[in-house]
């Protein structure tokens, strides 16, 4: 795995620029100036949204400055608990030759929270959402050994550094969840599908065939759907389409997001 | 012990949206709900998956702890169903767990949550009011 370093600071680094906007009907006297960031994939809105709340404050009603504040994408309302990476893939990303969603432009809301997004008070909630995804992962991968051996210290380890966006913090503790026996794998791999207007689809997959070969995405994408995939079907990951040969072992060991899952969108 | 008081007002039959969402799961006929929406009432069983309520800690216990419920419901259905059965204000939170593990996506289907872990025929939810297993 070492040699694959690269690789994996590569995915780490992917970053998206975002621009976000007032919403229209929330600025009271005169229209505020759009904010842009660069934004890392690897990370979620709340730990990046302080700077754009200050912004954005003192342009919204004075009872409404202090209220959380969600976002829609085209009249999409994103889920805070998604990666940055995984939402743009989602609702924006038109594949890699498209950049017509560059910068990417966001409405940003003080007002009127939807009811179908979850609230998040602070960003602890992000911490225990992420840490319980990675040991849901874990439960697939090694039956949650790995990460109940975890101390606090590491667990923490692991979301300072996607919340510090420290490479080699997260990765110096995350690289002992990515261990697998050679030829045997993980037992199943942490793997969601997503489409656009669907609940995500998650199943069980071992990376190897009983006679001991390497399953490819191919392989899980036929297994989740029931049938061979139409190649006029954009499929991402990390915002990358991976040949569909791709042993899936693999995939999961290097373009998992920090929540050790493989977040595919399938559109 | 006004917990006890409080478990006592608990009945299945008590719904805190006027209608019945979750099917229990029992063999005994004079306590089985039915759907009460006749458009569900012949359909079977099979899109239903058998789950396990379990509190921990000080959380109030319900009467029956075994429900069949839809497999396209998630883990927010769940949540917001015990916050409300449990008469608690919307800013309280719930923990729910599965196999004592972890917190699933609000946001996972039951459905996708028995494909992967369930034990024997069903799910196991384990809940509190504090949090548990992280």
């Amino acid at each position: 795995m070492a040699d694959d370093k690269e690789i994996l600071k590569e995915i780490w680094d992917g970053k998206i620029p975002i621009c976000f906007k007032l919403a229209e009907n929330e600025w009271r006297s005169s229209e505020p100036e759009e904010i842009y960031l660069m934004v890392s994939r690897q990370s979620y809105f709340p730990l990046v949204l302080e700077k754009v709340q200050r912004h954005f404050a003192e342009y919204v009603s004075q009872t409404k400055r202090h209220n959380e504040v969600w976002l829609d994408y085209n009249g999409t309302n994103l889920k805070w608990h998604y990666p940055i990476g995984l939402l743009y893939d989602l609702y924006a990303n038109q594949g890699p030759e498209n950049q017509s969603n560059i910068p990417w432009a966001l409405s940003v809301h003080f007002d009127e929270f939807p009811g179908d997004l979850l609230h998040c008070e602070s960003k602890e909630v992000v911490e225990s959402f992420f840490l319980s995804t990675i040991k849901e992962a874990d439960a697939l991968k090694h039956k949650g050994k790995i990460i109940n051996e975890m101390q606090r210290k590491d667990h923490l380890q692991l979301w300072n550094g996607v919340k510090s966006d420290k490479f080699e913090q997260f990765w110096s503790m995350n690289k002992k969840l990515m261990e697998a026996s050679e030829g045997e794998g993980f037992m199943s791999i942490p793997f969601r599908v997503y489409q656009l207007d669907k609940p995500f689809i998650q199943k069980l997959f071992q990376p190897f065939s009983e006679s001991g070969k390497k399953r490819t995405l191919k392989d899980l994408l036929e297994f989740t759907f029931g049938e061979t995939i139409s190649s006029s079907k954009l499929i991402l990951i990390q915002g990358i389409q991976p040949s569909m040969d791709t042993p899936i072992q693999w995939l999961s060991e290097h373009l998992s997001y920090p929540d050790n899952f493989l977040h595919i969108c399938v559109k | 012990m006004s917990d006890l008081d409080k478990n006592s007002n608990f009945n299945p039959d008590d719904d805190p949206n006027g209608k019945i969402l979750f099917q229990e799961s029992t063999n005994d006929s004079d306590t089985k709900l039915t759907m009460p929406d006749s458009t569900n009432a012949s359909s079977s069983n099979s899109n239903k998956i058998e789950i396990f309520l379990k509190a921990v800690g000080n959380a109030p216990i319900l009467k029956r702890k075994k429900f069949l419920l839809d497999r396209s419901k998630n883990v927010k259905f769940i949540i917001e169903w015990l916050k409300k059965y449990m008469k608690l204000e919307t800013k309280d939170h719930i923990f729910l767990y599965v196999n004592q593990e972890f917190a699933p996506s609000p946001d996972a289907d039951i459905g996708t949550i028995y494909d992967c872990f369930k034990t024997g025929n069903s799910v196991i939810f384990y809940y509190c009011i504090t949090p548990a297993w992280g």
